[in-house]
């Protein structure tokens, strides 16, 4: 029953959150895990030394984490910019009705 | 049988023309941006940014944070457009007097309040990475700034008058009044030297794939405004068209 | 067409005089301001410090003065019905207009001028001293500040809550005016010449023509608004 219970609540989960639907194609060809400082190719090796190993390693983590928020906020801003798209089309439709009621108005069959 | 004016039936699928072109265009942009590139280039190398003071010496990898500059830029640009259509069309009025002008100069005030308003808070978001702070009083900053609140200023202007001919004869003359402002803001670097913001995008990544997505990212983001300016545009006629009737 | 814009100036001069609009606002907020800033750094600074506090302070009280002073004279006049009175004459409204940013230039600058004397008395900011080599970039912020503020003002001195809207409209527009004097006046004050800020003298003159341009465009049609 639990096990139901949490199956069900996974499925949600996926449905609602579809960037953290595991490692997809994306993420199997370039991971997010942190790479290790050997892995990074540096364009220039002198340039690697300005950078304290630890705050590498730190933006290194955060990008990563950021990589899977990213997927979401995708979803989000096409979320709002549909909704936002959508409203101003209701606008447009509104005006157009708008303009025709005037249409009409001027029009010499206008006054019956 | 309800029949548009001929106007409308051109301006009505054309409106919805752009507003869907701009839309998928922008998605796809997104899409692009958000998903399909990587902070790590297939070359291996990394978006870079040089800071002013040592710009080969010291140059910063940007990680996720260069994605915000396929919504930042455009939006700067669009607010650009915003303004010059503003100036024109504050010309236009006072040499033709028609409302129609005023109904462009409107549109255009309030599409670039909302576009300069987004390019300053993507920037606040790039520039709480890449400076460690959101606000500097930086020249492209500040004269960003200023010109959001010089639209602002045209709005509350517009809201104190209240006979309708003055109302469009001073956004009028105010929007001719801004233009001033337009080199300050452009030429911003150039007159003050450069500081902490890039000069521009192309200067700043120069991954071919970045790049290629820059340039479609411009007019997707530009077209999905004008879709917005186009329908403002309208609302605002049809509002004087009917403010005439009475 | 010299001889009416004599006769406009005299005109606008006379009515300065009598009501003494931008003077005593301006020197009142001008002293003012200095108290404030006196009060506000009760430790007295020092060095560099002292002199870009008295730059600030002047600018501050430019600011402010200039744009309370044009709202003032503005409503007098269209009180008065004084401004319909002259609509009525056939002159061109261009001249008016630079009849007004004239008046009001030199307004400006003896307020600026008793309020450099004031903050030297007071607050012993030895602005005053350094009055003389500021004048030429004051005169040009000034002129391009009462340029754009005289056709801003004709706007909003018929409206409601016009001193705030003069302010909120006229601050946006005239930033590159202060923009280039508030850093050529601290480089003057910090003791280089006014030869090496030439480029910004120039600079500000450029947008001065741009703004009187534009003003001699407008204002007939502010004014019939």
């Amino acid at each position: 029953m639990i096990s139901m219970i949490q199956a069900s609540m996974m499925a949600l989960g996926l449905l609602f959150s579809p960037g953290e639907l595991g490692p997809s194609e994306r993420d199997a060809e370039l991971p997010h895990q942190p790479l290790s400082a050997q892995e990074i190719p540096a364009t220039d090796p002198s340039l690697e030394r300005k950078y304290s190993d630890k705050f590498e390693q730190r933006v290194r983590e955060e990008s990563a984490k950021a990589g899977e928020s990213i997927d979401t906020l995708y979803y989000g801003m096409v979320a709002v910019l549909v909704g936002v798209f959508g409203i101003a089309v209701h606008a447009l439709i509104a005006a157009r009705r708008q303009d025709q009621a005037l249409a009409r108005l001027a029009s010499p069959q206008g006054a019956k | 049988m309800a029949r548009s004016s001929t106007f409308a039936r051109v301006y009505f699928p054309l409106t919805l023309l752009v507003g869907a072109a701009g839309l998928g265009l922008t998605l796809c942009v997104l899409y692009h941006a958000l998903i399909v590139l990587d902070p790590h280039m297939p070359d291996g190398s990394f978006a870079i940014f040089a800071p002013p003071e040592t710009p080969q010496a010291n140059p910063m990898k940007l990680y996720d944070s260069y994605r915000i500059f396929f919504v930042h830029l455009p939006c700067a640009l669009t607010t650009a457009l915003m303004s010059m259509v503003m100036a024109a069309a504050g010309v236009l009025y006072l040499i033709s007097r028609h409302r129609r002008w005023d109904a462009l100069l409107m549109a255009a005030v309030e599409v670039g309040a909302v576009t300069c308003l987004l390019t300053m808070v993507t920037g606040y978001i790039w520039g709480d990475f890449a400076w460690g702070k959101g606000w500097t009083w930086e020249p492209r900053l500040t004269s960003t700034l200023i010109l959001w609140l010089s639209f602002i200023a045209l709005m509350m202007i517009r809201g104190a008058v209240e006979d309708e001919r003055k109302k469009r004869m001073f956004s009028a003359v105010y929007g001719l009044a801004t233009v001033p402002l337009y080199p300050l803001v452009s030429r911003s670097i150039e007159m003050f030297g450069r500081m902490s913001h890039p000069e521009s995008l192309e200067s700043l990544l120069r991954v071919n794939e970045i790049s290629e997505l820059s340039a479609v990212a411009k007019p997707a983001l530009i077209l999905f405004f004008l879709f917005f300016l186009m329908v403002r545009y309208w609302q605002l006629r049809l509002a004087g068209n009917i403010r005439e009737l009475r | 067409m010299i001889r009416t814009l004599d006769l406009l100036i005299r005109r606008e001069a006379a009515i300065e005089r009598r009501t003494l609009g931008w003077l005593a606002s301006m020197g009142l907020l001008g002293v003012l301001g200095v108290i404030v800033l006196g009060l506000g750094f009760s430790p007295e600074p020092s060095g560099d410090v002292k002199s870009a506090l008295s730059v600030a302070g002047l600018w501050l009280v430019f600011l402010f003065a200039g744009s309370v002073g044009m709202s003032r004279t503005f409503a007098q006049e269209r009180e008065s019905g004084a401004l319909d009175g002259v609509m009525l004459l056939p002159i061109d409204p261009a001249l008016l207009y630079l009849a007004k940013v004239m008046t009001g230039m030199v307004s400006l600058l003896l307020a600026l001028a008793g309020m450099a004397a004031a903050a030297h008395i007071f607050m012993h900011l030895e602005v005053a001293l350094v009055f003389g080599r500021l004048l030429p970039l004051f005169a040009l912020a000034a002129l391009g500040y009462v340029a754009a503020g005289t056709v801003i003002a004709a706007m909003t001195s018929s409206l409601r809550g016009r001193d705030a809207l003069l302010a909120i409209a006229l601050f946006p527009i005239v930033v590159p005016l202060f923009v280039l004097a508030t850093s050529a006046s601290r480089d003057v004050l910090l003791g280089t010449s006014l030869e090496a800020v030439w480029e910004e003298l120039i600079m500000l003159a450029a947008f001065d023509a741009l703004y009187l341009a534009l003003g001699m465009l407008s204002f007939g049609k502010v004014l019939e608004a």
